[in-house]
């Protein structure tokens, strides 16, 4: 049996706003009266319909690049809708309910009641196991553990994003071999501060989220993406354009005892550097 | 790589739950699907690649959609590098996805991406590749980066300055 209107809806706000972040889509989904009463903390109270109900896929998929409900359950009755999802995803990316990106692999469960009406959605009461969440990502991995390996990873990619760059030593081995340096980098760990600031220079706000990390034995390694406003001159040969760029970039890393000892790089500096002007487009 | 390697695709707590191949399998498919195309065998990614397979582009390509458009592309490379190799060095496997780097090389005998005619430099790469499995154990994404501005560099189309990155 085809699945009724109402459950397309909704299955079609899991499936093209939360786990793919399409929030155009929202007005055909969304009543201009909508109410919600369970709006998850940090949402914002006011605005307009679009802006509530886009700050939820937002606010999860800042924190959490590649989180992706599943739908088990829906059972409908007159206007109502009563959903049951389950929530996968990995702490990659911004801080979530007080908690720096832990790196950590968590589940959770969320039921809601939507109620419809001209083919939208007017209102929504739910629950998401926010508790579950919390206390998986305040759990402290076993040493060694792939969870570990993870945590040391996503706070390295954080605290570099942050320019935190004094608190190397907490989770960057002293003999770590950058098997990509810039031209002339020094070994250890003040030669990857300056390929660091190398880039910061450039690019001040420079922001590289993972939207995945896969771990395995000693090894962590994953793809993501780079944002940057292109204000300082970079690696001494290309000017300030002024632009906001985007680039990708995968990264891996050994990880033993708590800290990287080894990282590889690839960056899509061809696309950079066409973004820059300086290369013509392929 | 041994029985005991701390991988969490043995583990129960797989997402999806519907784990198909063990780490160790995967990654033999892996190695299998390179060894094949590295002798030419490119139609072996019809075997490893669902039919709604996506290869995003990124790094300068578009997106491809199905096993063929991802075929044609590597004919592309071929047709520019006859003698196109990848290296595999790392392959590292979890839950549904697999990441493998590596060191690409060739010899620049064809117009590539016709816009570099052939120079007949040997030139060397390194990529990456992520790919996310499907229940059935086939490829349903692939995503990719690659040194391209050192291999630009090496075909001399851009003039060289520093590569890789920090």
């Amino acid at each position: 049996m085809a699945e009724s209107y109402n459950k397309q809806v909704y299955r079609r706000f899991v499936e093209e706003v939360i786990n793919k972040g399409n929030i155009s889509i929202i007005p055909e989904l969304y009543h201009p009266d909508y109410v919600d009463h369970s709006a998850p903390p940090g949402a914002p109270h006011g605005g307009t319909v679009f802006e509530q109900v886009a700050a939820v896929p937002k606010m999860f998929r800042g924190a959490f690049p590649d989180v992706h409900f599943t739908i088990e359950q829906m059972v409908e009755e007159g206007d109502w809708v009563a959903t049951r999802v389950t929530g996968r995803a990995q702490h990659l990316g911004r801080p979530f309910m007080g908690m720096n990106p832990t790196g950590r692999k968590v589940t959770w469960g969320s039921m809601g009641f939507f109620r419809m009406k001209d083919g939208k959605i007017i209102e929504h009461y739910g629950q998401p196991d926010l508790l579950g969440l919390r206390t998986q990502l305040a759990a402290k991995p076993e040493p060694g553990s792939l969870d570990e390996n993870r945590a040391v990873v996503t706070r390295y990619v954080y605290e570099v994003n942050m320019q935190n760059f004094d608190a190397f030593d907490e989770f960057v081995d002293p003999n770590f071999v950058d098997h990509d340096p810039i031209p002339n980098q020094k070994p250890g760990i003040p030669g990857l501060k300056d390929a660091y600031r190398m880039f910061t220079t450039a690019f001040p706000d420079v922001w590289f989220t993972f939207e995945d990390l896969i771990a395995e034995g000693d090894m962590v390694i994953g793809r993501g993406v780079i944002e940057g406003t292109h204000t300082g001159n970079f690696m001494g040969m290309v000017p300030p354009t002024g632009k906001k760029l985007h680039w990708t970039g995968t990264r891996m890393f050994r990880v033993k005892n708590g800290k990287v000892t080894e990282g590889w790089i690839n960056l899509d500096f061809l696309g950079l550097l066409q973004q820059m002007g300086v290369i013509p487009q392929t | 790589m041994t029985a005991t390697i701390n991988s969490e695709i043995n583990s129960s707590n797989s997402k999806g739950g519907n784990q198909v191949s063990t780490a160790e399998e995967r990654k033999a498919a892996i190695h299998r699907m390179y060894d094949e195309t590295n002798k030419g065998n490119i139609e072996i990614l019809n075997e490893m690649l669902a039919d709604n397979f996506v290869s995003y582009g990124g790094a300068g390509f578009q997106d491809l959609h199905g096993p063929q458009a991802f075929i044609d592309l590597y004919r592309t490379f071929v047709a520019a590098f006859p003698d196109l190799k990848f290296n595999v060095q790392q392959v590292v496997v979890g839950d549904d996805m697999a990441a493998v780097r590596g060191i690409q090389t060739g010899t620049h005998l064809g117009n590539f991406l016709g816009m570099v005619p052939a120079t007949g430099k040997h030139v060397e790469w390194t990529g990456t590749a992520i790919f996310r499995y499907n229940a059935e154990g086939k490829i349903v994404e692939r995503w990719q980066d690659l040194d391209n501005l050192s291999l630009f560099q090496q075909l001399g189309v851009i003039p060289a300055f520093g590569s890789a990155g920090g």
